[in-house]
């Protein structure tokens, strides 16, 4: 069954799952086995990982574990609303990146005592004055960022923090991809402006910090 | 700074949106050519650019920050995110998600990948290695078999005991259990005083419903009429087992066939009507549901008690212990599935007895006998969906995985070991290992997150787990020798556990 199947037919795949046909399933895992295994690997080259083939492979059962643990837990929460395939993929996807997630968090608790062992005695130490005055604006502009809307955040951090390209943020954010600049640079200037009320200015006329 | 110099585009350049500068003709390309152009003549300009891109640098910070936020219990569904990448949600539900998507890393690249076309058009292509598909419907055919599993322990738990009913005379019901039994077993105690003879056939029935509770955990792949793998070999059925099963019940013990549409049959029929007495993993029965339990784990396989070979190990390379098993546990035939395999920083290989090591994966089936390795990485496997082994560093053993525990050879030796420090679970380990000299080491059992107790063995000694369910099996850090206190004698005792012993792993 392809992403082209109607939304019925989809329907049906799942419900028969769900009341636990094996040939269901396996329809299920044929037809939708690519399309999830292309998601975990765009997952790990997001997240700058190398090919993995063994990795991908045991991310791809996973999800589908996934889908069937618990009774078909996960499965039944399938409301249609969207296409099986984007369920699906959501699903491998978040599972790659939960891994991910928790392999870096090992290395980084790893590495951070290494690094603490390591690091040498500091000279030069700033003024703290300063250091104070940084961390302040650092955390203002935190809080500001915090009281965006919510769209103009999601612009913000998919194009500053994640680096997504206008057309992949007009596909997350349905917007047209000719105004996607626009409405990037109008989120930022609302950002300037609440910023500008707190009294952090973001257009070079600080001291240095 | 003269008044020509064009600051507004310069702060474009440092905000990435210079083509959208708003009034400015020419193309983003030709901009940013002349924007270029004049921050090389003025350095007033590039002084600007400079405090900016410090700015900018904070505002990228923060924006990380609040961007990037650890809150995973608050992600949507993922029914809830599909259809909002999908933009099918409401107006309220949507700005909802969207406000946790801007916070969160993971469901933005999780919904950003679900939509682009490379992985939409995936879908229809179905490029998928038909091994990688095998592991695919085993890990599923495990999945629903464990749901069955636990939908069976619920009907089991709901005040069915075993021992109330062994007799079958409800009448003889003993007062003091009745606290522990639930409302099922009362509905049927009722029904039984209203229709006598109709409730002796389902109590009669009912009562060799215990032993489907214990049945093998080894999970078998049904869905996939193919065998599972070329390496691993067909397993002969013990006609103690139960049946292998779908997640519904399917009479045929031959695994190979095609997956047919199940029956919807109460799960008495699953398991032969005088199973032997299994271990109470926990994971199916409830405690004291089942048959007495018996003093040794593993009642199909128990180990030789001399253990592996005492041959000392290759100190420069790890050897295969399973070649060492001379009166060692006998090869058996009956697979496990290796659910989750870790490779931290590298992969866990595996070699069969004949076979050359290769890396394992997730899918793949194991078989007593087998040979595990890490080779100088971290990692971590998962059995079954129980027991889990972590390997460190340069660990080297031979796992066998039984219906009712698992069983570890350690070969300690010649790896820089002073000691090991293992924790057994899933059921009730034997655990045999050899030393060099006079490095004992230690097992213990953990529940949940906590051991529950810690005793040493020497080497080359069978250890019977005393009655505990553990959950997981760990391969820790090697621990220093300093306070682990002696050898403990045949029947172990508590030690205190020394700084090195893995943060997990605290006696009670």
């Amino acid at each position: 069954m392809s992403p082209v199947a109607s939304r019925e037919e989809e329907g049906e795949l799942v419900r028969a799952c769900i009341e636990g046909k094996d040939a269901a399933w396996e329809r299920l895992v044929r037809d939708y086995s690519g399309g999830a295994l292309a998601g975990v690997k765009a997952a790990l080259r997001q997240r700058g990982h190398g090919s993995d083939p063994a990795l991908e492979e045991e991310l791809l059962a996973d999800s589908f574990e996934i889908l069937a643990a618990e009774g078909g837990a996960t499965l039944r929460s399938f409301r249609g609303e969207s296409g099986l395939a984007t369920f699906i993929s959501v699903v491998a996807t978040r599972r790659a990146f939960r891994v991910l997630r928790d392999r870096l968090r090992h290395g980084k608790a790893v590495d951070r005592k290494g690094e603490q062992e390591k690091r040498a005695p500091r000279t030069g130490e700033p003024d703290p004055a300063q250091n104070v005055q940084a961390a302040e604006r650092a955390s203002l502009m935190v809080e500001t960022i915090a009281e965006l809307s919510g769209s103009d955040k999601l612009l913000l951090t998919l194009f500053y923090l994640d680096g997504r390209s206008y057309k992949d943020i007009a596909a997350v954010t349905g917007l047209a991809v000719t105004g996607v600049g626009t409405k990037i640079a109008r989120a930022r200037a609302r950002l300037k402006e609440r910023l500008a009320r707190r009294g952090v200015s973001t257009d070079g006329s600080d001291p240095d910090i | 700074m003269s008044q020509d110099c064009p600051k507004d585009l310069v702060r474009s350049l440092v905000e990435g949106t210079l083509d959208v500068a708003g009034s400015h003709d020419g193309s983003a390309a030709d901009q940013r050519a002349s924007v270029l152009a004049h921050l090389e003549a003025c350095a007033s300009c590039r002084k600007l650019q400079s405090k900016l891109e410090r700015n900018e640098r904070l505002v990228r910070a923060a924006l990380e920050t609040a961007g990037d936020t650890d809150a995973d219990s608050e992600c949507p569904s993922p029914a809830d995110l599909a259809a909002w990448t999908e933009h099918a949600l409401e107006e309220d539900a949507r700005a909802k998600i969207e406000e946790h998507v801007a916070r969160c890393a993971l469901c933005r690249g999780s919904s950003a990948i679900a939509s682009s076309p490379a992985v939409l058009s995936a879908f229809e292509k179905g490029d998928v290695p038909e091994t990688a598909l095998d592991a695919v419907r085993r890990r599923v055919a495990l999945a629903r078999a464990e749901s069955a599993d636990a939908q069976m322990s619920k009907l089991t738990a709901s005040g069915r005991r075993r021992s109330q009913r062994t007799t079958g005379r409800y009448a003889a019901v003993p007062a003091s259990p009745i606290a522990g039994l639930g409302m099922g077993f009362w509905i049927a105690a009722a029904a039984a005083l209203l229709v006598a003879v109709g409730l002796i056939a389902f109590r009669e029935t009912t009562t060799v419903e215990a032993p489907v509770a214990e049945k093998p955990s080894a999970p078998t792949p049904v869905v996939p009429p193919a065998p599972p793998s070329t390496r691993e070999s067909p397993a002969p059925r013990d006609p103690r087992e139960a049946p292998p099963i779908a997640p519904r019940e399917t009479p045929s013990p031959d695994t190979r066939t095609p997956a047919e549409t199940p029956a919807e049959s109460p799960v008495v029929d699953q398991n032969p009507p005088e199973a032997e007495p299994e271990e109470d993993d926990g994971r199916h029965a409830p405690r004291g549901v089942g048959a007495p339990k018996t003093g040794g784990p593993d009642i199909a396989r128990r180990p030789d008690p001399k253990g592996p070979d005492p041959k000392g190990p290759d100190e420069k390379q790890p050897k295969d212990v399973v070649g060492r098993q001379d009166g060692g546990p006998k090869r058996t035939d009956e697979p496990v599935l290796a659910c989750a395999v870790e490779g931290l920083s590298g992969p866990i290989e595996v070699k069969k007895k004949d076979g050359k090591w290769h890396a394992l994966a997730a899918g793949d089936l194991l078989h007593a006998g087998d040979s595990l390795r890490a080779k100088g990485n971290d990692a971590s496997l998962t059995v079954a969906s129980r027991a889990k082994v972590q390997l460190d560093g340069d660990t080297v053993g031979t796992v066998a995985f039984t219906r009712t525990g698992v069983k570890l050879t350690i070969e300690s030796g010649g790896l820089g070991f002073d000691h090991l420090v293992l924790a057994a679970g899933a059921g009730k380990p034997t655990v045999t290992g050899r030393d060099q000299g006079t490095a004992p080491f230690l097992v213990a059992r953990t529940v949940g997150a906590g051991a529950k107790k810690v005793a040493t063995r020497s080497a080359n000694t069978a250890l019977a787990s005393p009655d505990v369910e553990p959950t997981s099996v760990h391969w820790l850090r090697r621990c220093a020798p300093a306070g682990l206190g002696q050898r403990a004698d045949g029947a172990g005792r508590d030690i205190p556990l020394s700084d090195g012993i893995h943060e997990g792993l605290r006696p009670k």
